[in-house]
């Protein structure tokens, strides 16, 4: 079983996604900003990473940069999920180690969609 | 609610006109379609839609009725294993069949809002920057002009640009619009729209070398579905390949195909020839 770790301020956000990912077979934590995020792949680093950009205390985008320079934090394939969708954003994501890229709103098919490109399906 | 002979009505017209073939259990299924259309027909239901049709002296209502029950369901790169088999498998055999500098041409029949025919258009791109693919046609047709007029727009939701296509590949081919995405010109000028019924010759089109036809034939019965698959054949250069929807087969009612192992992908018998 792979484990995804979902990373987003809002609690409604999270249970969507992990009532989502864990049909597809995903073992979920949740963290609610970058910092906890970052302290939960310091103890236990994932197959992946469901990432919202905008969060307190620590972004998506500075924790992926962290991560990325940490011991083993290229290893996690990441998926963002935000509201930015702006190409200058997307691109900047990528460039920063994003594997693949979720526009919320989302849904179940999208979700399942990206998962299967980053090869985590 | 539809009753039994309202909707062996509607049955009759849809398999006349596009090959539709709808069993009875569908008649719920056709209600419910039709009732949007219903409504702005100033219609109660789909019932009285179909009255409706009794008193016009055009066929115009009837277009309407058949092309709200035509399957619109598509997203891009649909079935990512046929993808691959077009990719690795279709593509590189009919190019090792033509001259170095030839022009494929490549016919999305069925193409519903226009991902498939966008989806190739991006494939052969790619296949090009990575040295292997040749210049391109690709003609899309649909029988609906209202999926076709959509098609040739090129211009996606969020929602519909997310599914199927990676995120590299979307920002590397559309360019936002608001919250809507459009295919850049170059893809976009790769596709050229045409309204088509599967049943009726397309004798001008071709010959083609690759056909896909995904997802339409499994709505007809066998033979209808034999006719239009002699149709593609004749459309088709003699060597040329035939990517069905997955599970879907040709080598069932008709010899004008053989079988490639890749599931869908079917090859046209060089020494078949229609019946006269």
């Amino acid at each position: 079983m792979k484990s995804c770790l979902v990373v987003d301020d809002s609690r409604v956000i999270r249970k969507v996604a992990r009532r989502i990912l864990e049909d597809l077979d995903f073992e979920i934590e949740e963290a609610a900003d970058g910092l906890e995020a970052l302290q939960a792949c310091r103890k236990a680093m994932p197959d992946a990473i469901l990432l919202d950009w905008q969060m307190p205390v620590m972004s998506g985008i500075d924790f992926l940069r962290t991560l990325r320079n940490e011991q083993g934090g290229e290893r996690p394939v990441v998926v963002f999920c935000t509201t930015e969708n702006d190409v200058e954003r997307i691109s900047e994501a990528i460039k920063a180690g994003a594997d693949e890229y979720i526009m919320k709103p989302f849904d179940g098919d999208i979700l399942h969609s990206k998962f299967a490109e980053a090869g985590l399906i | 609610m539809l009753t039994e002979a309202q909707f062996a009505l509607i049955a009759r017209q849809a398999k006349r006109r596009v090959g539709l073939a709808l069993k009875p259990d569908r008649l719920a299924v056709v209600d419910a379609r039709l009732a949007p259309l219903a409504r702005r027909e100033g219609c109660a239901c789909a019932g009285e839609l179909v009255q409706a049709t009794q008193e016009r002296s055009d066929d115009l209502l009837w277009d309407a009725i058949v092309d709200a029950l035509v399957d619109p369901s598509t997203h891009f790169f649909r079935d990512r294993a046929a993808w691959r088999a077009l990719a690795e498998r279709a593509i590189p055999d009919i190019l090792r069949g033509r001259a170095p500098n030839a022009r494929l041409r490549i016919w999305s029949a069925g193409c519903a809002t226009g991902q498939e025919p966008f989806s190739l258009a991006i494939l052969m791109d790619e296949l090009r920057e990575e040295g292997q693919g040749a210049t391109t046609e690709i003609v899309a047709t649909d029988v609906s002009a209202r999926l076709l007029d959509k098609a040739t727009a090129g211009i996606f939701s969020q929602f519909e640009v997310q599914r199927g296509l990676s995120v590299r590949r979307m920002i590397a081919r559309f360019e936002r619009i608001g919250e809507m995405w459009r295919v850049m010109d170059r893809v976009r000028a790769a596709v050229r729209f045409e309204a088509h019924n599967l049943m009726s010759e397309p004798a001008a089109m071709g010959p083609f070398d690759l056909i896909l036809c995904r997802n339409v034939l499994c709505g007809m019965d066998d033979e209808d579905r034999k006719a239009t698959l002699e149709r593609l054949a004749g459309a088709l250069a003699e060597d040329g390949m035939l990517m069905l929807g997955a599970g879907e087969h040709a080598v069932d009612v008709t010899d004008a195909f053989s079988r490639t192992g890749e599931d869908g992908l079917f090859l046209r018998n060089a020494y078949w020839r229609r019946a006269a």
